[in-house]
């Protein structure tokens, strides 16, 4: 679990995001964890959690455009 | 070494060398048709001939449902079979699979068909290597033409999903499209976590730069997996084959793409309550086992406790015994020793030796001037007393 540091979080997609939390459960259900080791991956795991529904509700279509511009009716 | 063969074993050998050889299975022969015969069987008959030569076909009924035209002799055709060796006959002929006329339009097809059927030798189409789209890609790349209806379609019903839309913008017809989809393509590679390339619905020359060799090597170095969404339903391209996956339309494949917000959001919800839920049973676990440990921790102590007690107690009573003996050992020879002094000193034992202990009325006498003569004298034996009176004193023997 040297990954879980708290630092990462703001950073991490979806996708990331999403793969460490279900990293996370699985140690948890696993139970192979100290005590110390589980509150550490709960804490980290709620974070994220509160971090995706967070990505889920600033949600706005970003759309752009790799060479020229943006056709009129696509851009705002 | 000659052998001989019969017929049968001979034609069975040749039958054996002719299919067996890969290079001539699903292939393509192009000549004119003649000899037609439509068996009452369904089954039908024909020679396929140039200018030099000519070889045996034959389609059988099954086949049949594929032809979209009425074999007639002079046509020219194309044929996609096996070459197959008819053993009662000893002829070699085409089971013919697929027919098609050979117009202008044909060399086209026939190149199609040849450059898909090399690809998939080479592995582009294997369902093994195909890749399963990214639930919840952060970036979603479009390969399309910027002022297409495609593009609208794609990003109305991607609508405000939580990801980057990036549009790398291609041509998607005339001479220059293929290398331009392909680098387009390229472009995306880091950058993209899947990729829809597509078009609109056209004319079959239209869809064509999908069924190029650029596109589809293009598609195939892909390091995100690709969504094909070219023209219409029915459409189906080269490109197609290479994709991860295809989508009938460029609004299916944005369908296909988008992530499910509504799952994603359950899911968390889900996730929340597994994580809540194994780390209270983590706690529970650990304090069952607390207490047992406890429990067997008390019961191994107080076993070894006793066990240590009890070794005491044996060790202590060793002591005191060995002690003990010790002491009396000591005691009895001390015993001993003060008897063996007290014999030797005892008057007693002197007297068993012949010894006797003269005494007169004033003690004990221990010299002969001690006693006077006429005096009397108490002798005292081991055995006995006597009382003695002197008779006469003598001058010193020494």
């Amino acid at each position: 679990m040297t990954e879980m540091t708290d630092a990462a979080s703001d950073d991490l997609s979806l996708e990331g995001s999403l793969a460490e939390l279900e990293k996370i459960v699985r140690a948890l259900e696993e139970g192979d964890l100290t005590l110390e080791e589980s509150l550490k991956a709960f804490e980290r795991g709620v974070s994220l959690v509160r971090r995706c529904n967070s990505l889920l509700d600033g949600a706005e279509q970003k759309i752009e455009i790799l060479t020229g511009d943006l056709p009129e009716d696509l851009a705002r | 070494m000659n052998r001989v063969f019969n017929v049968s074993e001979l034609n069975s050998r040749i039958r054996e060398r002719l299919t067996t050889d890969l290079r001539l299975c699903d292939l393509w022969a192009r000549g004119e048709l003649s000899n037609v015969v439509n068996h009452r069987s369904g089954h039908r008959y024909f020679t396929l001939k140039d200018g030099d030569s000519q070889i045996s076909c034959v389609l059988f009924r099954g086949y049949s449902g594929g032809l979209d035209f009425e074999l007639e002799n002079g046509l020219n055709v194309l044929v996609y079979g096996d070459v197959e060796f008819y053993r009662p006959r000893g002829q070699v002929q085409i089971l013919v699979k697929a027919a098609r006329r050979d117009s202008g339009l044909g060399d086209k097809h026939l190149e199609l068909e040849m450059l898909k059927e090399r690809l998939a030798a080479e592995g582009l189409f294997d369902a093994e290597r195909k890749r399963p789209i990214p639930a919840y890609p952060a970036c979603i790349g479009v390969v399309t033409s910027p002022d297409g209806a495609a593009l609208r379609d794609v990003l109305r019903v991607l609508g405000s999903c939580p990801a980057r839309i990036v549009i790398s913008p291609a041509q998607v017809q005339g001479e220059s499209a293929p290398e331009s989809i392909a680098s387009a393509i390229s472009a995306l590679q880091g950058t993209a976590d899947v990729i829809i390339v597509g078009r609109g619905g056209g004319s079959a020359e239209d869809l064509s730069p999908f069924n190029s060799e650029l596109v589809a090597r293009a598609i195939f170095r892909s390091s995100c997996p690709v969504v094909s969404a070219v023209g219409h339903e029915t459409d189906v391209t080269i490109a197609d084959f290479v994709a991860d996956a295809r989508a009938p339309t460029p609004s299916a494949a944005a369908e296909m793409v988008r992530p499910d917000v509504e799952r994603l959001r359950e899911g968390l919800v889900g996730i929340e309550a597994r994580m809540a839920r194994s780390l209270s049973a983590n706690l529970d676990r650990r304090r069952a086992r607390f207490a047992d440990l406890g429990r067997a921790l008390s019961g191994r102590r107080m076993r070894g406790i006793v066990s240590e007690q009890r070794q005491n107690v044996d060790r202590i009573t060793d002591r005191l015994i060995s002690a003990e003996d010790r002491r009396v050992e000591g005691l009895s020879g001390r015993l001993e020793l003060a008897q063996g002094k007290l014999d030797s000193l005892s008057p007693l034992s002197t007297l068993f030796r012949g010894y006797c202990i003269a005494l007169t009325d004033r003690g004990l006498a221990r010299r002969a001037s001690e006693v006077a003569a006429g005096e009397l004298l108490e002798l005292i034996f081991a055995d006995g007393e006597l009382l003695c009176r002197v008779i006469e004193k003598k001058a010193d023997r020494r």
